[in-house]
């Protein structure tokens, strides 16, 4: 993927003026490289960013931290502030305004119309207390998913559920949409949720690791963003990497920007989606054949061995998962099953997974056996050995800092502090597996069954959505459509027309985090740096922040109300709380912090302290060391390779060892003219942010979303690169644009997930290709009820139907107001 | 949440054993002694502060968990990995640990 250069994006901008009022709360260092104006700083998923500001507005943005890792993402503050797709005004759906209990016609399929602030607030209030009154507190939906904005304070999601917990409480999600298999199963093989656990260290890794083997992962893709903001040291240690004498694979379908970066340093390997299962049962039988295993460590770290060993020997099911057995699934021969045995334990060998793998159906299986694998390996708890599960995520193994670590806004009121101990607050009533919200709504009060434990489907009759987007990220979109047109009322916040604020009753226009000020951690595992936000310029139009669209409704909801949300703190006092609070905990470790009215004023970012200690981590060190005083949080204290407790739940979709199960939807029991379809992490995007930036013009083929395919496949589907091409299945249609190249094993297809949903009414067909129409919506089995995207097949054809034109960015009829364009 | 030193394991008195299903003997115990410092009669008003502090401080990042996610085993491990990003002090995590295990499943 081609790189969007800082020289490219200068002159992209223009200099146009679109009159805009820059604040003028702030001192601001000027910085002396480029254009007039001011330097302040923000930042975004994709790290600390400078954005360059004048009277015209903001001109051009880049990295605040010093990398020698281009970002193309930071690149686009420009164009997240003026896109054409934003929200300017409150916006009501023209059947709903029109008749608020009965309303007309259907949600993403109507026109908008637009009221006032008070118009849209009243009759969400009205409506809010209709609902709840007749059908309870567990008919509200409020539990938003999705990749907000960075920032302690406007976090649209807790806002929300600060607002619904003052109302009385709702209905929220557990769980996510990234590791939703693996988070559950982790728990019952390891005792922690491991996902999200701090990594063996990069130094550790850079001087004990002989072999690292990158399985179904892209950090050079996934690592341009991070949870609260990127500390940026993750491409940095890939870099480091590239340049020891390593040995590197990549195991994936795809050949992803990993491994282009690692160009000929790196091996790839390429097995069909869904069989990693099987594949790494190939090279442990190897490994019990040829006596490789360590005994020793599986006898003395790990319960269940035996029972899995008879499974994979054959004794227990009568097939032995030999490399030929395996290479017949995954597509990947047996000779090179064996080599990887030999190589992993023979050599110092760091297994780095990502998560794509288990977005499948059995997901709970995938890192159940590399844990496996990596137990019969031997290494783990050893500098540079074992495996880790988030190398690829937020920076993992950067190692943690001496820090103080802000807090941020909580969805619970401190009465206290409000002023109001009278006030009885509600919290999440009901929770649902998050990826499961269409069978929530398709079948209300009805049990299903999860993690051993019987629930019951919510009652849901209103949604707010803040902060993200189901309609990006569930599954089977036309299924979803259908089942939320269920519920009476349905409002989102959003500062875009992005593809679930057009599904909305109600449409309430929110500011991006560059119009309003907050702070930022950097480093999900880190802690590195604290980082001022503060607002460039004024919120466009009438745009407002979440947390004075919320006060407001809870004035709404009680006298004072107001202030009760707030806690009788300004924006800028809560941040000022936060801050000192961290300060307080950096004081107590010896870590200096200037006091708030500087950091805010000077405006700079703050590293914290290096930690050597840290710098040596590796994981399950101390267990390896002491299994029994430092025994793991499962069952037994120790790995499990076989689980009783699993076991118990008689699952025959996640049985009580490692096993491979053939996926319901999978090539190799359907018709060869289908597809495996594969949705990646694009990497110019977080997932559908910034879909509507300049960025696209380097990456959307005929102005659609690309689909990768095999030249074997396009031959004999009669496709070439640049052509549009219809991807199908029996959930529905996309339109897409054909890149044909060798970088991906034959028989699958990738759609990268993220672009906005444009669905062509007549013809029934994205036209902007989000992959999200075609993939499956079951779960990954019935102990995590993951989501499953990666279990879909596909067919292909080139389009040769009526011209239709994509305008996922547009915004729907009646909301086009003001052109922003610059 | 008590450590005891070896007088009073000798003052453990040992009940009836059982085998786990991964072959592990556990014996129920009773021990009688005083505890010098302050405690408190209601473990609600632990259970409260703790509830305060997982609203706080559990979802910053994803929705709060709830204790019956977890088992009695996971839930020290899951709460000192995801305690880092926090301005929980220790003893702050000890408690929140607590209320998670003593609301998990599989008590």
């Amino acid at each position: 993927m081609q790189n969007f250069s800082r020289r490219d994006f200068i002159k992209g901008v223009g200099l146009t003026a679109c009159g805009l009022t820059i604040s003028s709360l702030i001192p601001v260092t000027s910085f002396a490289e480029g254009m007039p104006g001011r330097s302040i700083i923000n930042a975004a998923h994709w790290g600390p960013l400078i954005v360059k500001v004048n009277e015209q507005g903001i001109q051009s943005s880049t990295g605040a931290l010093p990398s020698n890792m281009p970002n193309a993402l930071q690149l686009v503050v420009h164009d997240q502030v003026y896109t054409q797709a934003r929200v300017q005004y409150p916006m009501v759906r023209k059947g709903y305004l029109a008749n608020p209990e009965q309303p007309d016609g259907n949600r993403g399929n109507d026109e908008f119309v637009r009221v006032s602030w008070q118009q849209a607030l009243e009759l969400i209030h009205q409506h809010h207390m209709r609902i709840r009154k007749k059908y309870g507190n567990e008919s509200i939906y409020a539990g938003s998913y999705g990749w907000r904005s960075s920032g302690v304070l406007h976090q649209a999601q807790t806002l929300l559920s600060r607002y619904m917990g003052m109302a009385g409480g709702y209905s929220s999600h557990f769980g996510d949409y990234s590791t939703g298999a693996a988070q559950v199963i982790m728990p019952y093989v390891v005792g922690s949720i491991a996902v999200y656990d701090q990594q063996t260290a990069f130094p550790v890794v850079l001087e004990s690791s002989d072999v690292v083997v990158i399985w179904g992962a892209n950090p050079l893709n996934t690592l341009r963003i991070a949870w609260t903001s990127s500390d940026e040291s993750g491409l940095a240690f890939f870099n480091e990497l590239k340049k020891t004498n390593k040995k590197i694979l990549v195991i994936d379908p795809l050949r992803n920007e990993t491994a282009d970066f690692f160009g000929d340093k790196a091996q790839w390997i390429a097995p069909i989606p869904n069989t990693d299962v099987a594949m790494m049962l190939g090279i442990a039988y190897h490994m019990v054949k040829h006596n490789l295993h360590d005994k020793a460590f599986l006898k003395k770290y790990t319960v269940g061995y035996t029972k899995f060993e008879q499974y994979l020997l054959g004794k227990s099911d009568g097939i032995a998962k030999t490399p030929q057995w395996a290479a017949e699934i995954c597509q990947v021969p047996a000779s090179q099953l064996e080599q990887l045995a030999e190589l992993f334990c023979k050599n110092r060998t760091m297994l780095m997974a990502g998560w794509g793998m288990q977005r499948q159906q059995y997901g709970e299986q995938r890192h159940w056996m590399l844990v496996t694998l990596a137990a019969m390996v031997g290494q783990i708890g050893l500098a540079g050995g074992g495996f880790g599960l988030s190398y690829h995520y937020a920076n993992g193994g950067n190692p943690t800092r001496i820090a103080g670590v802000l807090p941020t806004i909580s969805p619970v009121i401190n009465k206290a502090t409000a002023g109001a101990n009278n006030w009885d607050m509600g919290g999440a009533l009901n929770t649902i597996p998050v990826g499961s919200i269409i069978e929530a709504l398709e079948h209300p009060g009805e049990e299903y069954q999860n993690n051993g434990a019987i629930k019951k489907w919510p009652n849901i009759k209103m949604i707010w959505w803040a902060g993200g987007s189901p309609f990006t990220h569930n599954q089977n979109l036309n299924r979803l459509i259908k089942a939320w047109q269920k519920p009476e009322l349905i409002v989102v916040s959003d500062p875009y027309w992005a593809s679930t604020t057009r599904y909305a009753d109600i449409v309430l226009p929110i500011t991006t985090s560059y119009e309003r000020d907050d702070m930022t951690m950097t480093g999900d595992y880190s802690n590195q740096n604290i980082v001022p936000m503060q607002k460039i310029v004024e919120p466009l139009f009438e745009s407002r922040n979440d947390m004075d669209v919320f006060a407001d409704l809870a004035e709404l909801l009680v006298k004072n109300g107001r202030q009760i949300y707030r806690e009788n703190k300004t924006d800028i006092q809560w941040l000022q709380e936060f801050y000192n609070r961290a300060k307080k905990m950096a004081d107590a470790q010896g870590v200096h912090m200037p006091d708030f009215e500087h950091f805010w004023v000077k405006h700079e970012i703050l590293t914290m302290k290096w930690n050597p200690k840290s710098a040596k981590f590796v994981t399950y060190e101390s267990f390896r060391q002491d299994p029994m005083m430092n025994s793991l949080g499962t069952e037994s204290g120790l790995i499990e390779i076989f689980s009783e407790t699993i076991a118990s739940y008689h699952y025959d979709d996640c049985p009580g060892h490692p096993t491979w199960l053939v996926p319901t939807e999978w090539q190799q029991n359907h018709n060869p003219n289908m597809l495996h379809l594969i949705t990646s992490h694009a990497a110019d995007r977080l997932h559908s942010q910034l879909n509507y930036s300049r960025l696209r013009k380097q990456y959307a083929i005929a102005d659609r979303e690309p689909i990768i395919i095999h030249p074997d496949d396009a031959k004999a589907h009669e496709i070439e690169s640049g052509d549009l091409v219809c991807v199908s299945n029996s959930r529905g249609k996309i339109l897409t644009g054909a890149l044909v190249t060798d970088g991906i094993k034959q028989g699958t297809v990738c759609v990268h997930e993220g672009a906005w949903l444009n669905m062509d009414k007549q013809h029934d067909i994205c036209k902007n290709g989000n992959c999200n129409v075609l993939t499956s919506d079951i779960p990954t089995s019935r102990l995590a009820n993951g989501c499953a995207p990666n279990s879909s097949l596909v067919v292909i054809e080139k389009y040769t139907g009526p011209e239709l034109t994509m305008d996922a960015f547009t915004p729907p009829k009646g909301a086009m107001m003001m052109s922003i364009h610059q | 949440m008590a450590t005891l030193n070896a007088d009073g394991v000798k003052a453990l008195k040992t009940g009836k054993a059982f085998t786990d299903a991964y072959g592990n003997q556990w014996h129920s115990v009773t021990l009688t002694a005083q505890i010098p410092n302050q405690v408190t009669a209601q473990q609600q008003q632990l259970w409260t502060e703790a509830a305060q502090l997982k609203d706080r401080s559990c979802s910053v990042c994803h929705a709060a968990p709830v204790p019956t996610q977890m088992s009695v085993n996971a839930w020290p491990s899951v709460v000192k990995s995801m305690g880092g990003r926090t301005d929980l002090t220790q003893a702050q995590l000890q408690l929140l640990t607590s209320y998670y295990q003593y609301n998990a499943i599989h008590k």
